[in-house]
């Protein structure tokens, strides 16, 4: 008859964890493996995640912003040349906007002398009346006068005129 | 509860399943990726479409003028404008500028000029042009039009501008509707006839025909030229008459001595009466500016002076060479033989500098003048 007592339990436990120690190296790859590969998966994500996130952004901007400005078209459409006393340094232009979306025009160049203009924003179909008063340069009677208008997305437009 | 514990012992096939979930959920979002950028392209290739037809129709647009321009002077008046392009033009402004520089109290002179707007004091009817309507009349009133030069600019609400010059040119150079023969084909002309062609020596005011002159004899030429071009002309400082002592120089007695010179003679300015006293020629501040054509040919006459050894503000050393300075050192031709003469024009038209040869005349200096048999 077999005895039963909780030392010959212990006994028997002790025996058969001591035998079952043989598996544990195929346990602890399995738990390493999927830490790895959880871990990993988790990376991944969030790496996805942010990059469609700055893509999105990114392209969003581009796509957005490159829209507009195509839909700026600026015209400088009347150019008149006068004088301060008998200076000939007066320049006004006259910008219309003939696009679909209103600009501001941030600078004017004047044979590519720059000269930086603040105006309000200039509506669709609408004229704005820019003047320069020439600074190191002085407009000549019959010359080509190069003059070019910027807005503030960066679309320019560039006319020759002659006094 | 059976249920529950098959699950709960099922736990071999989850990471399959979460493995599965996870790049269900990667692919939904690339594909959902591929649908925004499809969405945002085509709302940017949309707008490109658009105004590249808005572009087309611009450049579909061409609007010409018909002579004389402007049909009436004062206030109101008409011009006639045709459509010969592929769309219909809508004016939206109309520029005038005066565009002589000399005509002080004429209208459209200053910072602004005039402006013609539907919406202002001064303004204009039947902006709206079909395509392929001719003598299409544009009415403007506020703005009294003279006779002196103006530039009318018509600017369409696509953005283009279209002008014209009233008056109208009747010719663009060379060409002529005077007796006198012309004797250049570019845009500055002599015309020839027997007082084109002058000088005055000593104290003399009034110039005598310059067919023959004294050799040796410091003199001022006055040469009569006008403008065929639509644009003012604005002679320059090098302006200068080109003399060849053509017998000697050309012919069998060439190298001999007889005549071996050629004489430069630069252009002065207007105030200059005779070599006495020599005003020296400022391109800058007292140009010759020769008026822009009319519409019945050139705009009068211009006399251009020449009788300076050194071009613009310059006057020669001691060792004979041009130096800035003043006075004008005064020329002549310094052998009693026919001269052969060419005019040499720089001048600036239309913003662009120019320069122009005249083969005009041969004069004859003679020892016995004013008897030059």
């Amino acid at each position: 008859m077999r005895k039963i007592g909780i030392l010959g339990w212990a006994e028997t436990r002790a025996r058969r964890n001591h035998r079952s120690r043989k598996a544990i190296s195929t346990i602890m790859a399995n738990l390493t493996m999927l830490v790895i590969v959880v871990s990993l998966s988790s990376l991944l994500f969030v790496w996805s995640i942010s990059s469609f996130g700055a893509y999105t952004g990114g392209a969003g901007y581009w796509f957005s912003s490159r829209s507009i400005a195509n839909q700026e078209r600026p015209s400088v459409e009347g150019v008149f040349f006068s004088k301060t006393g008998s200076t000939n340094n007066v320049v006004t232009v006259f910008v219309r906007n003939v696009g679909a979306v209103p600009f501001t025009v941030a600078s004017v160049y004047l044979n590519s002398t720059l000269y930086n203009i603040v105006l309000p924003q200039v509506g669709v179909s609408q004229v704005q009346q820019v003047q320069l008063t020439l600074s190191g340069q002085l407009w000549v009677k019959g010359d080509l006068q190069t003059i070019t208008v910027a807005t503030l997305r960066g679309t320019t437009t560039q006319t020759t005129w002659v006094p | 509860m059976r249920f529950y514990t098959r699950f709960v012992r099922a736990k071999k096939g989850m990471s399959t399943i979460f493995g599965a979930l996870f790049f269900v959920i990667l692919i939904l979002m690339g594909f959902n990726l591929m649908l925004w950028n499809f969405a945002q392209f085509d709302a940017y290739n949309r707008v490109i479409t658009t105004m590249g037809l808005s572009d087309q129709q611009r450049s579909a647009e061409v609007l010409t003028f018909n002579p004389p321009g402007i049909m009436n002077t004062g206030s109101p008046f008409n011009f006639t404008v045709n459509n010969i392009g592929g769309v219909t033009s809508t004016i939206a402004r109309i520029y005038v500028q005066n565009l002589a520089p000399l005509n002080v109290g004429s209208p459209c002179q200053g910072a602004t000029g005039c402006i013609a707007d539907p919406n202002g004091i001064t303004t204009f009817n039947n902006p709206n042009i079909k395509n392929g309507e001719s003598f299409h009349v544009v009415k403007v009133t506020g703005i009294a039009i003279d006779n002196s030069g103006y530039r009318i600019v018509v600017a369409t609400t696509r953005g283009n501008q279209f002008s014209f010059y009233f008056p109208w040119p009747s010719n663009l150079g060379g060409g002529s509707n005077s007796n006198s023969t012309n004797t250049a084909h570019g845009a500055l002309d002599v015309k020839f006839d027997l007082n084109s062609f002058n000088f005055t020596r000593g104290t003399q005011t009034i110039p005598q025909q310059g067919w023959t002159v004294p050799y040796s004899t410091n003199v001022i030429w006055w040469v009569k030229v006008v403008n065929n071009a639509v644009n003012p002309i604005v002679l320059s400082k090098y302006t200068s008459l080109y003399f060849v002592c053509y017998q000697d120089r050309f012919g069998a007695g060439a190298g001999t001595g007889t005549c071996t010179e050629t004489d430069l003679t630069y252009v002065v300015d207007n105030r200059t009466m005779n070599p006495g006293t020599i005003y020296q020629y400022d391109d800058v501040n007292r140009p010759y500016i020769l008026p822009a054509a009319g519409p019945n040919g050139p705009t009068g006459t211009t006399t251009v002076k020449f009788g300076s050894f050194c071009p613009g503000l310059q006057t020669f050393d001691s060792n004979g060479n041009c130096v800035s300075g003043s006075p004008s050192p005064p020329q002549d031709v310094d052998f009693p033989t026919p001269y052969l003469v060419f005019m040499g024009f720089f001048y600036k038209v239309n913003g662009v500098i120019v320069g122009q040869t005249i083969s005009f005349v041969a004069i004859r200096a003679c020892a016995t003048y004013p008897s030059c048999p």
